[in-house]
């Protein structure tokens, strides 16, 4: 106590001697990054100083508690997925950076491992909540329950009667916009700007979907500048794609106590060097939310039970190679089980080829192995051998024993495995590009180029090695784009389409404009691949001028992933839509000028 | 030799270029391209497919080629920008055309390919194709398989071949986003998943090249959520069919002699899109719910779009 005491005089003294007694932080009128004035002056005020409380402040004296009595839930959908009865004690403890900071702790109504941990966060002389800190060992789930019920009490206020705030709360940024009668609030929120991810803040478009926003919180004001009470009631839809996901937030918290409690002075500078700086231990909990999306897809089915659903029709085959991929990433015995059923000898065609396919995506080094042991087996099917040659192609991350299984595979007697194995050699070299295992790959497909004697077999390695992206096979690829042979002059060119190089682009402009019009689709097909930028004009050119309806077509599909850039693609497709000499064209580009925005992603 | 040797400068800001551009395709010399197309997209409640299918034949006269060549025709409609770069090609490409002065080259071919949209991201599904090329002093047939823009599958033969190639079940693409809703961090995600084959015959002869290529498709997306927090679990349940589609596309293209020739080419459309239902379920001790989210009837296009025919003289 005598301590904290200490501390709370020497933070009185500092505080003085910045030059403005009993006020060590001025606002700045909003949260971070908002717009909106205020009129607050103060937050923490030292110990003894008379309150500063006006409109838009809020009393920060050092040592002074806030009691509530706080009933919160969070339902996705009508799943309760948080619920929280119990109260909350939030105690000024000292200064931080931009504000003061809150002790809080829930003293009853802990119903959940952690809840009970007292933590930390900033609060703004207006009200808005800035940082908060978590103890290490508290768990992530209790976290961010907290921060979510702490957001909820969260008035960002000003002088006006009406105003907009820019705020962050546990799920991301959002605007919210306020009316003020007298001592009451009404806060709406009207958007959320960005979302937090265990990558950051991004914008809802980023993750691909979009964010609306209903309800808001009705507050009202102690003298105090604290809310004495809050109803609030939000929901957030999430659409994805074909998912739709609804959290409504019900929090109700009522100020029941308040008072000077000078025991926990100086416990935020204390405390803070254990802090998280995984705030809301996102990493741990997306890696949760993973497994339970994959385990909600296997749906407890068993490997033995979805090989027999290998025996449905062509979609019933489809989701059970889909749950099998699931499967396989939470679950080594069940990659086990899967290796085993793989190699034996006796396992029907079917059920080997979308084994092998789905140990492709769970990609560990233990389906790897079984993958290139399938291809080493005489008991293999040949198909099987092909479907596991191309599962190691597109494995994420390859291991040295992928490659060397593709090496040897794409020197088979058999031609097909020979040429489907480097096939993906070169889609495994682009996977492990900058490794050694990559590096071979590539020397491999460009020694294979070099010693290629008829076309076939110089646009197969030209393939290969368009599927590695690898920036060393740029010039070989090059010295290939003006081959008499349009077969070998078409694969050089597609052979660019990952490469990001200003030469692959001038090949690629001149590919569009080839007069042998396979050439010109591969060269789409590989602008396709890019973003589109550089090659909007040339684009723009062929889908107005080529003779060629296919190559029309494609034309308008590559610039219909772009429509979203609008100003002239737009009107280039409206002109195809109006003029083009072929009804099929002028539809395409009718129905690319419809499709809904979507944002560009290359 | 290389066909590029300039250093082309291309940006955004020249865009304006091609707005004042004519609709009008000039028909190159020497080369004639007949058959069936056909593409369609189709997009529902921010989810899209699009897909296109087509079956054709190109004949070549390899002496008129050489002569447009020389004579700059490639470039005949071009201006600007693209006549100076286009002339730069036609000096190179010339050389090529002009090593076979005489004789004909003729090919059919039939392809498919498909985009899907999933989660904003606009996926090179698939392109499927199979040709036969019947060349003044070679023949070949290929086909070739490409997944999000890489080639998983391709064969090249030095004349007629026939052949199933049938892909297994296999999850072409995949996208996932994790993201806060409210306090509960969630993952969605989604994969195309189906089978990708083609059945084709290819016969490249001197007189008459032809191609049957029926490519078949199955793509469903399969969804799929969870929650970052113990206890409740929820998810979605449920596939949707991106694309679905068997369409025989055959083409043939005989040479009558006297640089005559004559064609046919048809295409079968067996094309579904967008059938099924998604839900939400939620389950919590031995209380669960499912509720539908998405349901949707499917788009079917089951159309012969017969048979077309002709002939031509280069």
């Amino acid at each position: 106590m005598k301590k904290n005491l200490a501390a709370a005089s020497v933070l009185a003294l500092v505080l003085a001697t910045a030059g403005v007694a009993g006020i060590s932080l001025r606002s700045t009128g909003s949260a971070a990054g908002s717009s909106s004035p205020v009129s607050s002056t103060s937050s923490v005020v030292a110990e003894g100083a008379a309150p500063v409380v006006s409109r838009g402040e809020r009393d920060l004296r050092l040592g002074r508690s806030f009691t509530y009595d706080v009933k919160a839930s969070r339902m996705l959908g009508t799943g309760e997925v948080a619920k929280l009865d119990g109260r909350l004690v939030l105690t000024v403890v000292g200064a931080a950076e931009g504000g003061a900071a809150v002790r809080a702790e829930l003293v009853s109504g802990a119903n959940a491992d952690g809840l009970a941990t007292p933590f930390f966060f900033v609060l703004q002389p207006n009200g808005a909540v800035g940082s908060f800190g978590f103890a290490k060992a508290m768990p992530g789930e209790a976290r961010r329950v907290l921060r979510s019920v702490v957001s909820s009490l969260q008035i960002v206020v000003a002088a006006q009667p009406a105003w907009e705030a820019h705020e962050a709360d546990v799920a991301g940024e959002l605007v919210a916009s306020y009316t003020r009668s007298g001592n009451e609030i009404e806060k709406l929120v009207t958007r959320y700007e960005r979302i937090r991810t265990p990558n950051g803040l991004v914008t809802p478009s980023e993750i691909g979907g979009t964010y609306e926003t209903r309800g808001g919180s009705h507050v009202e004001l102690d003298a105090s500048g604290w809310p004495s009470v809050v109803d609030e009631n939000v929901t957030v839809t999430a659409t994805f794609e074909a998912m739709k996901l609804a959290m409504t937030g019900k929090t109700d918290a009522h100020l029941v106590a308040q008072g000077i409690d000078r025991t926990h002075v100086g416990s935020y500078d204390a405390a803070r060097a254990g802090f998280d700086p995984d705030v809301d231990a996102l990493a741990e909990g997306a890696a949760l939310a993973q497994r339970n999306a994959d385990a909600n897809l296997v749906a407890g089915a068993t490997l033995p039970a979805l090989i027999g659903d290998l025996d449905g029709d062509v979609r019933g085959r489809s989701r059970a190679v889909a749950k099998m991929g699931a499967l396989l990433r939470t679950s080594p015995e069940a990659v086990r089980d899967a290796r085993h059923t793989l190699l034996a000898k006796g396992t029907p065609e079917r059920t080997a080829n979308a084994l092998a396919s789905a140990l492709g995506k769970t990609g560990t080094p233990e389906a790897q192995d079984a993958l290139a042991d399938a291809m080493k087996s005489a008991d293999t099917a040949a198909s099987t051998k092909n479907e596991a040659a191309i599962s190691l192609g597109l494995t994420e991350k390859p291991t040295t024993e992928a490659k060397d299984a593709l090496a040897k595979g794409a020197k088979s007697a058999d031609p097909e495995l020979a040429e489907t194995s480097s096939l993906a050699l070169g889609n495994l070299a682009r996977a492990a590009q900058g490794t050694p295992d990559g590096d071979d790959a590539v020397a491999m497909l460009l020694a294979r180029l070099e010693a290629s004697t008829s076309p076939a077999e110089k646009a197969l390695a030209l393939d290969a090695l368009g599927n590695s992206g690898d920036p060393r096979a740029v010039d070989a690829i090059l010295a290939s784009v003006g081959d008499a042979s349009s077969v070998v002059r078409g694969a050089a060119i597609r052979a660019l389409r990952f490469v990001k190089d200003e030469r692959a682009v001038n090949a690629l402009v001149a590919g569009a404009l080839d007069p042998d019009a396979s050439v010109r689709m591969g060269a789409l097909a590989a602008i396709g691949q890019q973003s589109v930028g550089p090659f909007l004009q040339v684009l723009g050119h062929v889908v107005t001028n080529d003779a060629d309806v296919n190559v029309r077509l494609l034309a308008v599909r590559v610039l219909a992933r772009s429509v979203n850039l609008g100003g002239d693609i737009e009107s280039v497709l409206a002109t195809v839509a109006a003029k083009d000499a072929d009804e099929k064209v002028r539809d395409a580009a009718a129905q690319a000028l419809s499709k809904p925005t979507a944002p560009i992603t290359r | 030799m290389s066909l590029v040797r300039t250093s082309v400068a291309v940006s955004v800001a020249a865009l304006s270029l091609f707005a004042a551009t004519t609709a009008s395709a000039a028909v190159p010399t020497g080369v004639q391209t007949v058959g069936h197309s056909y593409a369609r997209s189709i997009s529902k409640d921010d989810f899209g497919a699009g897909f296109q299918v087509s079956a054709g034949a190109t004949a070549t006269d390899y002496a008129q080629r050489c002569a447009w060549a020389e004579s700059g025709g490639m470039c005949s409609a071009t201006s600007g920008f693209f006549r100076q770069i286009c002339m730069q090609i036609n000096q190179s490409v010339k050389a090529s055309l002009c090593q076979q002065r005489t004789g004909m080259g003729y090919s059919a071919k039939g392809s498919a390919g498909a985009d899907a949209t999933l989660f904003g991201k606009d996926l090179d599904l698939f392109d499927i194709s199979a040709q036969a090329s019947a060349e003044p002093t070679s023949t070949s047939a290929s086909y070739g398989i490409f997944v999000l823009g890489q080639k998983i599958k391709g064969e090249s033969y030095g004349g007629t071949f026939s052949k199933d190639v049938a892909l297994g079940e296999r999850t072409l693409a995949t996208a996932a986003s994790t993201f806060m809703l409210g306090p509960v961090p969630i993952t969605v995600q989604a994969s195309a998943t189906g089978k990708l084959g083609i059945e084709f015959a290819m016969t490249p002869g001197t007189a008459k090249v032809s191609g049957t290529a029926r490519p078949y498709v199955s793509v469903d997306g399969v969804f799929s959520a969870g929650l970052g927090t113990k206890g409740l679990s929820a998810g979605v349940t449920g596939s949707l069919l991106l694309v679905e589609l068997g369409t025989p596309a055959t083409a043939s293209l005989a040479y009558n002699g006297n640089k005559s020739f004559s064609w046919d080419a048809s295409l079968d459309l067996e094309i579904k899109s967008l059938d099924g239902s998604v839900g939400l379920y939620g389950e919590f001790l031995s209380w669960r719910k499912t509720w539908t989210i998405f349901s949707w009837e499917g788009l079917t296009y089951n159309q012969n779009l017969g048979r077309k025919n002709g002939s031509f003289t280069l």
